[in-house]
Order: structure tokens, then sequence, then C-alpha cells
């Protein structure tokens, strides 16, 4: 007789099938599934078949990737896909000499970078790897909108995102509330790529318990007391007693 | 049931089968690469890694020791040593993170941003009818031309004119400057006499300036007559010394007449001292024009200017 009805393995995503995840929005339980990061400590080769370089047979070829660690505190920071490579090397880069272990990390600076959409300056910890794609993006709003949760791999940044995305929807309340020309101004630099409905921005890069604690919220009602169910019962009952009596009129 | 409990598996754990390729390489990270290959598996099932063998790695490059590139801005302002408003120019990336970009000096060249500028640009040259701001290179070039003086030495041939090409050709000799024969206006057609003369020039079509142009004499500048004007100086400067010693010993003998022989002394030393003081002024103004001549060519490349009327 088998140990369990499911197999264990599958049990995470039952789990997400019944109960209060069930009703959790779609869109925020598709986005839930993980996808590939972009590769940053290895080189992806890109093909699935390519000619061997000895023999020059045609060959199928396969991308194994790094297995990379990220700290819990890479996810306060803006590491931009970076984090610890644990390993090992051979000394003096010799095959056939001693195997000794070896952990690659990121060189970390704190800077501040200021946001147009959130008029903030955050003081952040980084890499110099994002500087540069902030560069290449055109702008550190530029670089959190349009990257995606892989690669952002932080929830500080999908915190940003977030609030950048609710601020954007709810711009005539929130974004610069006293100054409407440079309302305008940096709304129509993103409006572009970036609008999203007020639904999809408010679930966006929240955790499991977060979107739990959400939707638990939403769906919390006040329980009604039982005062006025029994009156309620009561008067219905009155009713239908004085309907059923005959009805009796004086005669004058 | 284990074959729908195996398919519900695969449907919930089935990896998407997206290859993600980075478009732009890694920067500033370190890439490694593994030194034992890894076996290739089926198609659908992930590799597998053997715990020692395949987390030896190779440091591929750490580009943190590659050399630092420079990032493109587009300045919104004059910044000393860079240029103006709407100039694309090449910084350290420490420079411009941290002084250029959010003190708002620069921005980044993003397709809109070039596209603003661009349509600055076409105002300036095109909006000619409204009042067109000077460019801060005219500025600069308006300064440089008021504080200038051009001077043409006469050829010595009988039909030399002073013209319009004449003056540009002078200006592009002398003072490093390129005027086009439309931004220059000349009072008069052509000159053969020496004396002072003025010309205007107009820079990018807004500003006038006057420039005093003086006509002087020829001076042969090859090697062979300045050798010989050299040797002329240095005999001239002999006498002198001679003439001074001997002037010397006749005011010590006879010091009772001071009159006749210390002034017909003074006068022939003085004469022989005005003769030598021209020739090393005349020495000394060669080098001066020179030293002046390359000094400005070396500032003039910086203030392009008056390219068009």
């Amino acid at each position: 007789m088998p140990l369990h009805k499911y197999p264990p393995k599958i049990w995470d995503a039952l789990k997400l099938k019944q109960g209060i995840y069930a009703r959790l929005p779609k869109h925020y339980l598709k986005s839930l599934e993980q996808k590939e990061p972009t590769p940053v400590h290895w080189r992806p080769l890109g093909v699935q078949y390519r000619a061997n370089p000895k023999t020059g047979q045609k060959e199928r070829v396969q991308d194994v990737p790094i297995p990379i660690y990220y700290p819990p505190h890479s996810q306060d920071g803006l590491w931009a896909g970076e984090g610890w490579i644990s390993g090992f090397r051979y000394a003096n880069n010799d095959k056939m000499s001693t195997r000794l272990r070896k952990t690659w990390k990121p060189q970390l600076f704190k800077r501040e970078l200021y946001s147009e959409i959130l008029d903030h300056k955050f003081t952040i910890t980084v890499t110099a790897r994002t500087l540069d794609l902030i560069d290449a993006a055109y702008g550190f709003d530029f670089y959190i909108l349009k990257t995606p949760k892989e690669d952002l791999n932080s929830k500080l940044g999908m915190d940003l995102k977030r609030a950048m995305l609710n601020r954007l929807a709810r711009k005539n309340t929130e974004l610069y509330p006293n100054d409407p020309v440079k309302r305008e101004k940096v709304y129509s630099k993103y409006k572009q790529q970036f609008e999203i409905p007020e639904e999809e921005a408010e679930w966006l890069g929240l955790s499991l318990e977060e979107a739990v604690e959400k939707q638990r919220q939403l769906e919390d009602k006040e329980p009604e007391p039982l005062f006025k169910a029994c009156v309620d019962k009561l008067v219905e009952e009155l009713h239908i007693q004085k309907l059923s009596e005959p009805h009796l009129t004086e005669k004058k | 049931m284990w074959s729908s409990g195996r398919r519900v598996l695969q449907e919930l754990l089935s990896q998407p089968a997206v290859r993600s390729f980075s478009l732009t390489p890694a920067q500033n990270t370190v890439v490694v690469e593994r030194w034992w290959q890894v076996p290739l598996s089926k198609v659908g099932s992930p590799p597998r890694l053997h715990p020692r063998r395949h987390r030896i790695y190779k440091l591929v490059e750490d580009t943190k020791q590659a050399p630092k590139e420079k990032m493109e801005l587009i300045l919104t302002q004059t910044v000393p040593k860079l240029g103006g408003r709407g100039d694309t120019v090449f910084v350290k990336k420490s420079v411009g993170r941290n002084k250029l970009l959010p003190q708002g000096l620069a921005v980044y060249p993003s397709p809109e941003n070039k596209q603003m500028f661009a349509e600055e640009l076409r105002l300036l040259r095109e909006g000619k009818s409204e009042e067109r701001v000077q460019t801060r290179t005219g500025q600069l070039t308006v300064e440089f031309l008021k504080r200038s003086m051009l001077k043409i030495n006469k050829m010595p041939s009988d039909e030399f004119q002073v013209t319009k090409e004449v003056v540009c050709r002078q200006f592009l000799k002398k003072l490093g400057v390129v005027v086009p024969p439309q931004a220059l206006s000349l009072p008069f057609e052509s000159v053969k006499d020496l004396g002072d003369y003025w010309c205007e020039v107009t820079v990018n079509g807004m500003d006038t300036v006057r420039v005093p142009v003086s006509l002087v004499p020829y001076e042969d500048l090859s090697a062979r007559y300045q050798q010989h004007l050299k040797i002329q100086t240095q005999l001239q400067a002999a006498a002198a010394v001679s003439e001074s010693a001997v002037e010397e010993e006749a005011a010590g003998v006879a010091v009772s007449d001071p009159a006749v022989e210390a002034e017909a002394g003074k006068d022939s030393v003085s004469q022989v001292s005005k003769a030598s003081d021209l020739a090393g002024a005349a020495g000394a103004e060669k080098m001066a024009a020179a030293s002046t001549q390359t000094s400005e060519d070396t500032t003039a490349p910086p203030s392009d200017s008056s390219k068009k009327d």
C-alpha cells in the first residue's frame, strides 16, 4: 500500500489549489511560477546543436546553469542577479593539483539612487553590474520597471516596482500632488510601456504570505450578531401568525 | 494511481523550455565555467550533477579587472572642460554617476532625449527669423576676436593687394580662426599701402566683431636671412661694447670735458644702442609673434567658429 495518496513532491503545487490559495487572483498565481533568470555568472551556449570543435560532427548541447546562492540580505538590496558562487577550484589552474574550496562573492557598494516617480532618494546596496544596467536602461525607474522578477531577484526591487506602478495607476492623487507640470512630464515619460490596471499592480511582487494576508483582509467581514438574525426570524413568524388568523371586521 | 500521480507531477513541475540569452555580456561580475563536462541528459529531464566534480569551476573573466569603459551622456548645461548644452560627451562612469546625473547637468542618451536635443538644434539652425541664442562656442569666438589684432606682412611683389581672400587666409594662418569669405566684410575693395585698417567678422550670423588689421612691411623669415640678421646684431652688440669701453676710458682719462666728448660719445653710443635695440626688438618681436602664433594655434581649435553666415 502506498505511503501517501499523492507523492510529496507535488504537495506544494496541490496546496496552492485549495482553500484561500485558490481564491487568490489568477494573474498573481501565474506570476508565482518560477522562470529561469538571465545567466550572470556563466556564459550560455545559446544553441541546441553545434558542431563539435574536435570532430566537426553535429551534436546536441545543453546549458547547465551554475547554482548560485543568494544570501537573505541580497533581498534588501539590488544585486542584479549576482550572488555567491561556492565551489572548488584547482590550485594553479591545473587539473592535476589539489582541489581547494573557493567562494566568489560580488563587490557591494552603498549608493544613493533617486527615483523620479517616487520622488525619493534611496540608499541601496548595489553591485557594479546594477549601475551598468541602470545606465543601459536610461534611468533607475526604467531599470526597475523593465527587468522581470527573476532578473531583479530582490524583494526590495519588487516592492519598488509595485509602488511605482501603483503611483502611475493613481497618478491624479499620488504622483506629484502639488506640481501638475512635473506630473505630466514624468507620466508621459513612463506611460507608454508601463500602464498596468490597478488591480494587477497591487498584487505585483507580493510574497505568498503577504498575498494570503491581503486576500484574507479583503474577504474579512465582521460577524453578524445573532440578535439580528433572531429578531428578523421572530418578526417573520409574527407576520405569518397575523396573516393566518381569520380577518375580523367589526360591523357597525 | 501511480501513473496519474506521475502525470500530475510532470504537469506541475515541468520547467518551461525558456532559453534565456544574455543580450549584454555579464558586466563587472565573476564569470566561471566548469572544469568537467556535464554528461548530456535526455530531453525534458534535468542534467545529473556530481556533487564535487561538477562544482569545480575555473575563472573565465572578472570584469572588475577589465579596462573601465567611458559612458556617453548628453549635457543640459555648460560644464567646464566638457562642453555646452546639447553636446554628447564621453566621461568616466564615476564622474557621470556621482556628479553629472544627480545634479541634473546631463541626461542619458535615450532615443527620446536625443530627439529633443535634435529638435533644439534644428530650431537653432532653421529658426533664423526669430531671436536665436548665440551658442556657447560662438560666444567664446566673439570674446577671442575682440581681444585679437591681425597683422599682415606685405609681400615683396608689386601686385600684392589685400583682398577678402587674403584676409581670410591671414586669419587662418596667424590667428588660427576659420573665417569664410561671406562672414567677412571689408570697408575697402583692396589696398596696397602700409597702415592700419579694420574689418568686420560675423559670428554665426548674429554678432559682428570689428578686428583691427595692420599692413606691415615685409619680413623675410627664411633661415638664411635670419642668420644674416643674427650676425649683424652680434657685430653691432660687439661694436657697442667696444664703443662703451672706449667711452669709459675716454671719460676716465678726460673728465674735464663732459659737454662735447661725452655728448658725442653718448650720441654715438645711443645711436649704436638704438640700432642694436631696434635689431634686438625686431628679433624679439619675431620671437613673440612666433610664440603667440603657436599659442593661438593651440588655443584656437576648441573654438570652431563662424561656420556659417
